[in-house]
């Protein structure tokens, strides 16, 4: 639910940008997606005694890193409002031109510009991490699922950044990325919670 | 008092029959003059564009007598001695009223919906009422011409899309690039129809346009016109990194840009997109070419069928328009007339153009 609010935020925030307030037409069916989905009984732990509440650097963690994955559901959203408005121009389909939707370059823009912060904040959030189990004792972090995966996000997403930075990776093959980068997430982000001591 | 029109205009009349008739501005407040000093009117305006002569006029003559007095002011003031028949036309009210606002929210125009001749209207009347021709009944209706077109076109879908070669090409830069602002454009073969997109895209921002023709001389003529540059023809592919639309016109009888050059030329764009507008026919740029990353191609076929379907879409809009045009008119007139209007208008002379 958290990653629901913060997405709905970062989208009220870039809303203020009234060349690109169409993406709230794409994003809000995700938003309904997520919501229902954070229904689904089981996905969040009871936390009577308020453990992740009381160290700040938990809370910290967390707030960072699912803020980072609002981000890359609204690059998501952008890719895939690329991807049909390409399409459009591609087929020289006449809705292109009456659409409401944003230049291409731009949603290329914005989506690229998302993708950093939401890389900037996942860094910072994951950079906590080491801080937060250095009492674990024991703990093999390659033997955690969660983290595998963290880092696995992590280096998908920079080598998406750094691929644009570098040959300037773009087009059609960037808004797929994105959108694959997030599918991914948000089918195995549960799946691997469940198969992780540490974030039980 | 009756409001009256008598005019001509691209419906009823050849460009050589309009040339005749039309008003250079300096000539306007003489005639308008003239026809008061006769007694034919007591307020009136005159219109003069390249699609139409109009005179808008309240008469206290019957409405008939006063239109065909009007008519034989315009043959006479303009010394035409051939025989007219049917290329001047003219209404009384509420026929008049409705023709003024239908031609003031662009319905009556020769591209349905553009805007260029509310402007037109507007100084037509301006230069009217600063020389005191215009009274109580054309200030009301000309006012009342302006707000209803206002709403036409805010409010209907009568000026949406573009309907000309050139504003679609704009307008589908506009979906490809964030801003037109700082694009390169280069014109390959300097025809009229390039000339046009090309200044369209300047207008919108375009910040250079670079043109390149077999004709060196050509090139460098129309780079002029243009404030642009002119690149010789076996240089223009240097140029072609940097570009971001190309439009293409050349007489070319083979492709001028094949898939295998433009592969090879877009190669160190990286994702950059490129805008390929074919307006030439036989065609310049390969259709292939759009199944390459990044680049669009457009050919005139697509941007005719891309504009006719803008004027489909306005055509659709023309019924609630001319609905509310009726309803607007009768009530200025009953404004003016609050004792009764019952008349129904008559078109006196140029066909039933009631309905044009």
């Amino acid at each position: 639910m958290f990653v629901n609010w913060s997405a709905v935020g970062a989208y009220l925030v870039l809303g203020l940008w009234p060349k690109i307030r169409s993406l709230g037409a794409f994003a809000s069916p995700i938003f309904l997606f997520l919501g229902i989905y954070a229904l689904m009984p089981g996905l969040d732990h009871h936390d009577p005694e308020g453990e992740i509440t009381k160290n700040g650097f938990v809370s910290l963690h967390a707030v960072l890193i699912l803020f980072s994955y609002a981000g890359f559901g609204l690059c998501a959203v952008a890719s895939c409002m690329y991807i049909i408005q390409e399409r459009n121009l591609k087929k020289h389909n006449i809705s292109a031109i009456l659409s409401v939707l944003p230049p291409i370059q731009r949603l290329e823009s914005v989506a690229g510009k998302l993708v950093v912060t939401s890389l900037v904040l996942l860094t910072f959030g994951l950079s906590l991490a080491p801080l937060l189990v250095k009492d674990k004792e024991g703990l093999v972090f390659y033997q955690d699922a969660k983290i595998l995966w963290s880092m696995l996000v992590w280096t998908a997403y920079t080598g998406i950044v750094l691929a644009r930075w570098k040959w300037r990776f773009g087009g059609k093959r960037l808004a797929w990325c994105l959108i694959a980068g997030f599918v991914f997430l948000i089918l195995t982000f549960s799946g691997t919670n469940l198969m992780s001591d540490l974030h039980q | 008092m009756a409001v009256v029109v008598v005019g001509i205009s691209h419906h009823s009349s050849s460009v050589a029959f309009r040339e005749r008739f039309s008003f250079a501005e300096s000539e306007i407040d003489a005639s308008l003059r003239q026809l008061t000093e006769h007694g034919i009117v007591q307020e009136s305006v005159l219109l003069s564009t390249c699609n139409r002569v109009e005179l808008y006029a309240a008469t206290r003559l019957p409405a008939t007598e006063a239109m065909h007095a009007l008519k034989q002011f315009l043959i006479e003031n303009r010394q035409y001695t051939d025989v007219v028949k049917d290329e001047i036309y003219g209404f009384t009210d509420p026929l008049s009223v409705e023709h003024l606002y239908r031609v003031a929210s662009g319905l009556d125009s020769l591209v349905l919906g553009e805007t260029e001749i509310l402007g037109q209207l507007k100084k037509a009347y301006h230069l009217a009422k600063e020389t005191k021709y215009t009274g109580r009944q054309l200030n009301k209706i000309f006012q009342k011409a302006f707000h209803v077109s206002k709403h036409i076109r805010s409010n209907t879908g009568i000026q949406r899309g573009s309907t000309s070669v050139g504003s679609v090409a704009v307008e589908l830069a506009d979906k490809i690039f964030d801003g037109l602002k700082g694009r390169r454009v280069m014109v390959i073969g300097a025809g009229d129809t390039s000339e046009k997109t090309a200044r369209s895209l300047l207008s919108r921002g375009a910040s250079e346009v670079a043109v390149t023709n077999r004709s060196y001389d050509r090139a460098l003529e129309l780079a002029n016109h243009l404030n642009g540059r002119a690149v010789k023809f076996q240089e223009w592919e240097t140029e072609f990194e940097d570009l971001d639309i190309v439009i293409s016109s050349t007489s070319a009888p083979t492709y001028v840009l094949d898939r295998a050059r433009v592969e090879r030329l877009v190669r160190p764009r990286k994702s950059r997109p490129l805008l390929l507008i074919d307006i030439a026919v036989p065609r310049d740029i390969d259709p292939e070419i759009n199944e390459l990353e990044n680049v669009y191609v457009y050919n005139i076929d697509h941007l005719q069928s891309i504009a006719q379907d803008h004027l489909s879409q306005r055509q659709k809009e023309i019924s609630s328009c001319e609905s509310f045009i009726k309803s607007k008119a009768t009530e200025t007139l009953e404004s003016l007339n609050p004792y009764g209007n019952d008349k129904d208008g008559e078109s006196v002379f140029g066909g039933d153009r009631s309905e044009a």
